[in-house]
């Protein structure tokens, strides 16, 4: 099969990148250099272990410890979606990503957590003083 | 007319480096995203239902019966965040090393590749002391029901973190024997992005495992 006469190599023009990858979807900055982003958010996110592991030496930190230890777990969880968040978006590149690509992965987490959180909620976990399981 | 057929080839020539596969940049696909890329975070999604149901059996099995170890007995929270920090560091260091192998600075990118292997080999030889202090204490793996799924959540999480050693020590020496390009950093980003997924399930680990073993009800 012959194609139209042209000198050009086909992937010349790059007007129409329509359904052609460049690694990072549908971005323009993909490419960037993000190496002070990096380092901030390594530092913050150093920050907030730092604060996790605070909880442990400082249990009674008026911050986290009203509700008898609801206020623990809510600022420890908090803590710990925070960084997940913050890997996920900046180390992983799905900030600059494309959305299917966020689609992918989080169809996948959110599947998980609420079949574990039903699992969970089977097993009687959110019942304060019950025996989960006999032995 | 006269017509002329210009075949289509990526990656070639420049680095005249034979025996590799084509470069995936330019490549056409129904969703203008890497195949590769996209089967990664696939897997990654996969992988979430994995350690979602580890977790969610350690956190059933995590009371200790009457006169058995439990875990207020046995973790000790300083020396498991600084292995916390050594991980969440590494990340930075992986992230560096793709950031300079995109600039073409493939000396920065072995080293920072090396110090994320190095990273992960102290986090790793963390978990084997931790281990091997819990056994000494008396908790074995079949010891309760809490041990059990106390050594299978992190055990598997500690196999992911070796794999993700052993991928990282493969790229290095792709780059060392200079097979890994400006234009294949793509494979690195794959790499990284199975090193960050292990990085963000000990994120999860450390604060629901380790930090509130009583704080959740139950």
């Amino acid at each position: 099969m012959t194609a139209p006469a042209s000198t050009e190599p086909a992937l010349a023009d790059t007007s129409d990148d329509s359904g052609r990858h460049d690694g990072h979807g549908s971005h323009d900055d993909g490419h960037a250099d993000h190496t002070g982003t990096y380092i901030k958010t390594a530092l913050f996110l150093a920050f907030v272990t730092a604060l996790e592991t605070a909880t442990y030496f400082q249990p009674t930190f008026l911050l986290w410890s009203w509700g008898s230890g609801v206020g623990l777990t809510v600022f420890l969880l908090s803590c710990m979606a925070i960084k997940f968040i913050t890997i996920v978006y900046v180390f992983m590149h799905l900030k600059y990503d494309n959305k299917l690509l966020s689609i992918a992965f989080y169809a996948g987490l959110i599947l998980a957590v609420t079949v574990y959180l039903a699992v969970l909620g089977a097993f009687r976990f959110f019942s304060s003083g019950s025996q989960m399981v006999q032995p | 007319m006269a017509s002329v057929t210009v075949p289509i080839e990526h990656g070639s020539g420049e680095h005249g480096l034979s025996g590799l596969s084509p470069i995936d940049h330019g490549h056409e696909t129904n969703t203008g995203i890497s195949n590769t890329k996209l089967a990664m975070w696939l897997f990654l999604g996969s992988e979430c239902l994995l350690f979602g149901g580890l977790i969610t059996t350690y956190l059933i099995y995590k009371t200790p019966l009457p006169g058995q170890l439990g875990p207020k007995d046995v973790f000790d929270i300083p020396f498991t965040s600084v292995s916390s920090f050594v991980l969440l560091m590494s990340s930075l260091t992986m992230v560096l090393s793709h950031s300079a192998l995109e600039k073409g600075d493939h000396y920065r990118c072995q080293v920072w590749l090396a110090a994320t292997a190095l990273l992960g080999s102290v986090f790793i030889s963390g978990q084997i002391y931790e281990f091997t202090a819990f056994v000494r204490e008396g908790l074995g793996y079949t010891s309760s029901r809490f041990s059990s799924a106390f050594y299978t959540l992190t055990g598997f999480h500690g196999v992911h973190v070796t794999v993700g050693i052993i991928m990282l020590i493969s790229t290095l020496l792709l780059s060392v024997r200079g097979k890994l390009p400006k234009e294949r950093a793509e494979t690195l980003e794959i790499v990284g992005l199975y090193w960050h997924f292990v990085d963000v399930v000990w994120v999860v680990i450390f604060v629901v495992i380790y930090l509130i073993p009583e704080g959740v009800p139950g």
